[in-house]
């Protein structure tokens, strides 16, 4: 196992390196520059001229990668082009918990509602409830994160008044758990929707092709009674193919998390990256781009070490 | 000797676009205390829904009883509600399917697959019902059944998976085994293997098996009597010496002509003409009419009933109405 784990992980290395030159070149090759982006319009060119060629702007691309290369491997992201001054790693350091915690709730709840909803519709289908699930979720597939967002903060913040409109905790008051959770509740949810729809309609033709398997005829013949059947003989199987979805539903679910970020004021990275790739604000980009590769990488190896945990079938 | 299951004109229809088809209609058939009994009869005759109705596992919706008596120990199981069944599933009757390889569930141990049964039926500790799971184990012909206890069914080949279901089922010592084409799936050496086995263990314990085939070999291994179906009809019924000796529906006479003889191999596809006609395209008049070699104008047009016999012997064809014993 552990050789297996280290093995997968190697194997991660070129995949990542091969992310970064990707990423290099794309953003490289959007118009324009930090300086166009961004800067006050009414700098002097031999300003620009000056900040350019201090940060090594008009230096070939592939010199301007390897320069880049080199100071992330020793650990060093640069500093914002923008924030100037403040190192690119504080800015993430600063941000990266808030999203952690969005998208560990956003997936949570996603998995508490959406197993026991396509378990039920498996059990029962074309029955009303399983209808009613199906035409749900479709609509929750379909319905875009932002729109969604903005509907619920308009109705739920701005009218009810139920929950704050954004940001992570009250401004400037003590910390406190309800408000944190009150908080968070919006955001996660919306972030949840998509995943979740998609992640009933798995669970569901999953263990749809589960309970007609034989071993569930003989876990019948057994006297069982229909709860044991379903929960204890199929769900384990009807969960392993779901375990790999999670790994790759995560790219979008951390794209999903950037939009809702910024639809919630959320001050996570992904609100960070949305900003900072309108400014071209090229250190925080590349630096973003490597965190959520690793977040996905890594994603994807537990998906692995839970499948084979899961199913006795795989050898490393 | 006393009945310990008997079927009386049972019928199991599936609905299929509002129209009902008769997959088990009208099913008379008894099985003794430590008796053997063969349903035989050619793919789509009903023999596995017969089976899956006793143990009340027809999928439904689209399958129901429609009518008739399963009546289990004195007990009608027709009436009985789900959980009075759950009681008798495993326990008093459990089943052996054709499928080894995919029976059993991949991510649960062998062990577990057996000790969770008697732990439910039997109310055993978790420590008695793993010393019993060895026990079973041992007694299908494992060695190390100590070790296979905490092994996955993946490891098994075809034939040890066929053992462990006959562990599992044997386990609670229950009156009535139900072997859906147990060797079908299995290689001669294996098949003869786990034919034994099931002979031993019915003995031993005073088992009934009901086993379902199309192998006439297989009949005449373990069968006590033999009772053939053919489009949800018993058509003949009779000890197996009798059958073999001299068969008497047409069905049966061209089912032993196509048993494969060894000595020549051309003969092997010497069977009856013609397919079995799907429930809802079920003849008028005696539903083997089409393919009989001695069908005449009767036969056509009125449907035989399944004559008693001296002898115990039953068949559901004119030509021998003329042997109806006078009961
Ligand atoms: N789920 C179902 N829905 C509709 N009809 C069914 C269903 N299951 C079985 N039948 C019908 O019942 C008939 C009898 O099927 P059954 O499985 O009992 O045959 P069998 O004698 O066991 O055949 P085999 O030797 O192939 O196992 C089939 O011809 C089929 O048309
Ligand atoms: S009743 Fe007629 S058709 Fe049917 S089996 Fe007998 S002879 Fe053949
Ligand atoms: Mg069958």
């Amino acid at each position: 196992m552990i050789s297996y784990i280290i093995r997968r992980t190697l194997m991660a290395i070129p995949l990542l390196f091969g992310i970064t030159i990707l990423s290099f070149a794309i953003i490289q090759a959007a118009p324009g520059g930090p300086t166009t982006m961004m800067m006050d319009p009414s700098m002097k060119p031999s300003d620009r001229e000056k900040f350019e060629e201090k940060y090594g702007l008009n230096d070939p691309v592939h010199v301007q990668y390897v320069k880049w290369l080199g100071n992330m491997i020793k650990g060093d992201f640069g500093d914002s082009l923008i924030k100037r001054g403040t190192p690119v790693s504080e800015l993430i350091m600063n941000r990266l918990p808030n999203t952690i915690l969005l998208m560990g709730a956003s997936f949570i709840l996603a998995a508490i509602i959406a197993i026991p909803f396509g378990i039920y519709s498996a059990m029962r289908p074309y029955s009303k409830l399983d209808n009613t699930i199906t035409v749900t979720s479709f609509l929750g597939v379909a319905t875009p994160n932002f729109w969604f967002g903005l509907i619920l903060i308009m109705f739920l913040s701005v009218k009810m008044g139920w929950f704050p409109t954004g940001g992570v905790a009250t401004l400037n008051a003590d910390f406190n758990l309800w408000d944190r959770i009150h908080h968070l509740i919006l955001p996660a949810f919306v972030l949840a929707t998509a995943d979740m729809a998609a992640l009933t309609r798995y669970t569901r033709s999953s263990m749809l092709e589960v309970l007609h398997q034989d071993y569930i005829r003989t876990a019948k013949s057994k006297g069982f009674k229909e709860k044991r059947v379903v929960l204890k003989h199929g769900l384990r199987n009807g969960l392993i193919p779901i375990i790999t979805i999670f790994g790759l539903m995560l790219p979008s679910f951390i794209g999903g998390a950037a939009i809702t970020e910024k639809v919630f004021a959320w001050p996570g990275i992904g609100q960070l990256f949305i900003d900072s790739a309108f400014q071209r604000d090229y250190p925080v980009i590349m630096a973003l781009t490597v965190v959520s590769a690793v977040l996905v990488v890594i994603g994807n190896l537990v998906a692995d070490i839970l499948y084979a945990i899961f199913d006795p079938r795989i050898e490393y | 000797m006393t009945a310990l299951l008997e079927l009386k004109n049972l019928k199991t229809h599936f609905k299929r676009d509002k129209v009902s088809i008769p997959a088990v209609d009208g099913v008379d058939l008894t099985i003794n205390k430590g008796e053997t009994v063969a349903l035989v009869g050619e793919s789509g005759s009903g023999k596995s829904i017969t089976s899956l109705s006793i143990m009340k596992l027809i999928p439904s919706p689209p399958g129901k009883i429609v009518d008739g008596s399963i009546i289990f120990n004195g007990k009608d199981l027709v009436n009985l509600n789900e959980d009075d069944m759950c009681k008798i599933r495993g326990n008093d009757i459990s089943m052996i399917f054709q499928e080894p390889m995919t029976s059993l569930n991949p991510v649960l141990t062998i062990g577990e697959q057996i000790i969770e049964v008697l732990m439910y039926h039997q109310k055993m500790t978790r420590a008695q019902a793993v010393n019993k799971a060895v026990e079973m184990l041992e007694m299908v012909g494992f060695s190390r059944a100590k070790a296979l206890i905490n092994e996955y069914p993946h490891r098994l080949s075809g034939g040890m998976r066929q053992r462990v279901m006959i562990a599992i089922a044997m386990s609670c010592n229950p009156k009535l085994l139900i072997a859906d084409e147990p060797t079908t799936a299995l290689d001669v050496t294996i098949q003869a293997q786990i034919l034994d086995l099931m002979k031993d263990l019915s003995k031993q314990y005073d088992t009934s098996i009901l086993i379902i085939t199309h192998d006439l070999g297989v009949v005449s291994e373990v069968a006590d009597k033999v009772v053939v179906m053919y489009c949800g009809q018993v058509v003949e019924e009779a000890l197996v010496d009798d059958l073999f000796d001299e068969p008497l529906h047409p069905y049966t006479i061209g089912l032993m002509g196509s048993i494969p003889s060894l000595e020549d191999e051309t003969d092997r596809l010497q069977s009856i003409e013609g397919t079995v006609p799907p429930p809802e395209h079920f003849p008028t008049g005696c539903r083997f009419a089409p393919r009989c070699p001695h069908a005449f104008d009767r036969c056509r047009e009125e449907a035989p009933s399944l004559i008693q016999m001296a002898g115990g012997r039953k068949a559901r064809c004119f030509l021998h109405s003329d042997k109806e014993a006078t009961l």
